[in-house]
């Protein structure tokens, strides 16, 4: 065994107010209380340990800038293609076709694909299903879309949905997305419900929100293999168990108020803020699961056509 | 040579020669540059007034080509003696003295760059190696991070030819 | 580690820079060192240096360099002067009066106090001299009133400002900076008049013609418009900062080339080179910047820092006193980029715990700033002005001190009734 280190660095995208941070939170904090303190895990919040830039977390990971991670799939989608599973057109449609993938065998297929990538997965979390909001109008059709600035996080096949939708699709960083909205530089941004509350965007301009659903990103709790293999068999358990609780609370705390279990406590917070909600009808998004249509196509073939239909049907399964 | 301004004169004179390869293949690589980001930009303000469509996609070139901008100006600022500094005590040095500060100076730049060059070669190996593309078009990373380590070689050189002339000053 | 680390960080980085180590370089190698020293993962160099600039918002910044330059050459300086001296006419200490007026009107076309400073002391310093103001009273006056330029929207300042901290909009701290600027400007002219009056310069040569008011209003319409276009773009929200900013650009080339003409093709050229190579000395100092900043922030050493400075006092009166003269002195050696991405780890923290509004400490920190421009002996705009005038940085000192003490009457008015600032952005719907 090597000698541990005085402090461990972890790297989360955005901060305390959301889910998907919240979760890297409570992990560190896990970890260091039940090990006394041995196992020492701080965490550094906005993707600060790489400029503010989150896509290139995984490669810091592997260059032992990062100990620990909570990464969404979406920021590791241009490294790891099997991850734009997640981000395909209207394919998980709600949580019940999400947990059918990161529950199943297709969740550990992609755990290992990661682990060939010197990272160790560790825990399935949740960031939540990603919801369109600008500052122009309501959308309820892709018509609505045309023209506007729109930024997506990470990923090529969301230039091609936005692309196919008619809008105006720009990349950045989770960290310049507050001074562009802010700026005006884009019209509008697509996250879950609770990260918009968690982020005040209501305050950036971004007055009109629409629940589309239209795909969902998965949190993966992860270490480096050299740090993972550096504990004791004993504390590599309690790396783990301390994960998976963390993950349990973050997907709970994604789900929190949207409907389910008659909780609509984010929804209702989103009309006090004067947030204009749009909830898309099955048959409303058809038309946009339409008009993207070729962009789910091809992205299948990245992904891989046969991983592909397997999610298909057991999301089908899972929902019927 | 470029007679700006904007950016402060240096007050510490050194009496070395001008740089033998003058700054003005720098000078222009950056003036394309910039024309370049003005037209992209002006061009989407254009055609999103006048038409439906937009090329808010080229943003990626855009970011990318600001920060080759950057190397290439600096390289420049470098051969000329451009950057902000603060020269007020070593003015007040009797030049001898002023000349040796000078290439501690041009030696504290020179190992920065230098290490900017060493591990910016690793970070764009990584990313060829990792197969990283680019979070926007999708394209291999490396194309645009290459850059980094290139010009910061260039720069490395611009500073040593600085050093020299120093020396022979 | 933290205490180590800290002094590392702020020993290595103030020895490079007294020694003349460029400030990006001087702020790199600190943190280099800290991160070789403390372990905390060399590569943070690359990837710091690289997403350090890779930054989308930060595209405005070479646009509003770009524009501010076209501005400078188009020839609308020369007219807004004519247009001055009609307006303020013959009488004791007019051309310093004309001086103030252009460098606020210039201000809101360009972002950098220096290029205002430039613009203006090219153009009126010879007749300055002429009138018998002396060279270091001439160089310290225009210098100072073009540093409200980081003030009055545009701003470079304010962009970076606005980059680095979250829920601060452009729109907000530009609308937010016009009063304060044009205060300031009004605070200088107090020394600028009684200072001719007491050493009894400044009198125009009797006889001398007032320009006729109207000819030179329409002379000047095209560079008084050109503020309108900017802000009023960027209002409307038909503008981004980057997109008004170029706007803005191919406004002035039009105004230049065709209706001054004093632009010629080849003067294009140099402009985009010029620009090109500005833009790349201030995003090479935030990119180096970065590091110091990861290090500071990895190494905790902002954290302890903020906490020392919240345990002095509980105090919001005599904090943001004490955070006036830190970043005042700070501003007599750095320049305004250098200072925000080195004090904004430590003093956000502070001003989120007396829960002050993050737009106005922008604006109050811009001012600061913008005092610490023609503060010797790091004084950016004064550098450009002593060159012009030909006045040593050592002469201008008896003078430059009552526009400082001016300016800060200015800056004490804002710290102390936020509303000064911040009622247009509300009134705007920007807050
Ligand atoms: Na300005
Ligand atoms: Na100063």
């Amino acid at each position: 065994q090597t000698r541990y280190k005085s402090e461990y660095k972890l790297s989360v995208v955005g901060n305390r107010t959301i889910p998907l941070a919240d979760g890297a939170f409570r992990w560190a904090e896990l970890v260091t209380e039940r090990s006394g303190g041995r196992i020492n895990v701080k965490v550094y919040p906005g993707s600060q340990l790489v400029g503010g830039d989150q896509t290139r977390e995984l490669v810091a990971m592997r260059q032992g800038v990062i100990d620990f991670a909570v990464f969404s799939t979406i920021n590791i989608s241009p490294q790891i293609r099997e991850m734009n599973l997640f981000s395909l057109p209207f394919l998980l449609q709600d949580s019940r076709g999400f947990d059918a993938i990161i529950k199943g065998p297709i969740g550990a297929e992609l755990f290992r694909t990661l682990e060939s990538r010197d990272v160790q997965p560790v825990a399935w979390g949740e960031n939540g299903f990603r919801e369109i909001s600008n500052s122009k109008k309501a959308i309820r059709t892709p018509d609505d879309l045309r023209g506007m600035k729109i930024r997506f996080a990470a990923g090529a096949i969301f230039a091609e949905i936005f692309t196919a939708l008619g809008a105006n699709p720009v990349q950045m960083s989770f960290a310049d997305l507050q001074p562009a909205l802010s700026t005006g530089a884009v019209d509008g941004q697509e996250n879950p419900v609770n990260l918009f509350l968690g982020f005040r965007m209501d305050t950036l301009a971004q007055r009109h929100l629409t629940i589309w659903n239209y795909v969902a990103d998965a949190g993966i709790f992860l270490l480096t293999k050299p740090v993972l293999a550096s504990f004791t068999p004993e504390d590599q358990a309690l790396v783990r168990d301390c994960a998976q609780q963390a993950a349990q609370e973050q997907i709970a705390a994604s789900r929190k108020g949207l409907g389910a279990n008659g909780d609509r406590s984010s929804l209702d917070e989103l009309a006090r803020r004067n947030v204009t909600v749009t909830i898309l009808s099955d048959a409303e998004k058809q038309a946009f699961a339409r008009a993207t249509r070729s962009v789910y196509d091809k992205y299948a073939q990245t992904v891989g056509t046969d991983l592909v239909r397997r999610a298909e049907a057991a999301v089908t399964a899972a929902r019927a | 040579m470029t007679e700006h301004a904007d950016i402060q004169a240096p007050g510490l004179q050194l009496g070395e020669a001008p740089p033998r390869i003058p700054v003005t293949v720098e000078g222009a690589i950056g003036a394309a540059i910039m024309g370049v980001l003005a037209l992209i930009t002006f061009g989407n303000v254009v055609v999103r007034y006048f038409t439906n469509v937009s090329f808010a996609f080229t943003e990626e070139y855009s970011v990318a080509l600001m920060v080759v901008m950057s190397f290439v100006g600096a390289a420049a600022a470098f051969g000329n003696d451009r950057h902000i500094r603060m020269t007020f005590f070593t003015e007040r040095l009797p030049v001898k003295l002023a000349r040796l500060v000078e290439q501690l100076v041009l030696a504290a730049c020179l190992f920065i760059f230098g290490c900017i060059a060493w591990y910016g070669a690793w970070y764009t190996w990584d990313e060829y190696r990792f197969e990283v593309l680019s979070p926007g078009l999708g394209v291999p990373s490396w194309y645009y991070t290459v850059w980094m380590p290139l010009l910061s070689a260039v720069i490395c050189l611009r500073i040593l030819g600085r050093m020299i002339r120093v020396a022979r000053a | 580690m933290v205490l180590e680390g800290s002094l590392i960080l702020l020993g290595v980085f103030f020895a490079l820079l007294f020694l003349g180590v460029p400030i990006g370089v001087s702020l790199g190698l600190a943190g280099f060192l800290v991160i070789a020293v403390e372990g905390l993962g060399i590569m943070a160099l690359p990837t710091n240096i690289w997403t350090g600039i890779a930054k989308y918002p930060l595209l405005a910044l070479p646009m509003f360099v770009l524009a501010g330059m076209v501005f400078e050459r188009a020839g609308v300086a020369a007219r807004l002067v004519v247009f001055a001296q009609a307006l303020v006419g013959p009488r004791r200490g007019a051309l310093a009066i004309v001086a103030v007026l252009v460098c606020l009107v210039l201000g809101g076309i360009s972002g950098s106090g220096a290029a205002d400073s430039a613009a203006v002391a090219a153009v009126m310093l010879p007749a300055m001299l002429k009138q018998g103001y002396p060279r270091a009273y001439s160089a310290s006056l225009i210098a100072a009133a073009g540093s409200t330029a980081v003030l009055i929207p545009p701003s470079i300042p304010f962009i970076v400002y606005a980059v680095l901290v979250p829920g601060v909009s452009v729109p907000a701290l530009f609308l937010g900076g016009v009063v304060p600027g044009l205060l300031a400007g009004l605070a200088l002219l107090v020394p600028a008049i009684v200072l001719a009056r007491i050493h009894g310069f400044g009198l125009p040569p009797v006889g001398e013609v007032r320009p006729p008011l109207w000819a030179s209003f329409k002379d000047a319409i095209w560079g008084l418009l050109a503020p309108i276009v900017i802000l009023g773009g960027l209002r409307s929200g038909a503008f981004t900062p980057t997109e008004a900013a170029v706007v803005a650009v191919f406004y002035g080339l039009f105004v230049g080339l065709f209706i001054y003409r004093v632009l010629r093709w080849a003067d294009i050229y140099a402009v985009l080179r010029d620009s090109a190579e500005i833009s790349a000395v201030v995003l090479m100092i935030i990119a180096l910047a970065s590091i110091f900043a990861h290090a500071g922030s990895t190494v905790g050493a902002f954290d302890a820092l903020a906490q020392t400075l919240v345990g002095i006092t509980a105090n919001e009166t005599i904090m943001l006193l004490m955070i006036t003269a830190l970043v005042l002195v700070a501003g007599m050696l750095i320049d305004a980029i250098s200072i925000f991405l080195v004090f904004l780890p430590i003093l956000l923290p502070i001003a989120r715990a007396f829960e002050w509004d993050l737009t106005w400490f922008g604006i109050l920190l811009t001012m600061n700033v913008a005092i610490g421009a023609f503060t010797p002996p790091m004084a950016v705009n004064l550098m450009v002005t002593c060159k012009v005038a030909g006045a040593s940085m050592e002469s201008t000192i008896p003078w430059v001190i009552w526009f400082v003490l001016a300016m800060l009457t200015a800056l004490l008015l804002i710290a102390f009734i936020p509303d000064l600032a911040l009622f247009l952005p509300r009134a705007f719907g920007d807050l």
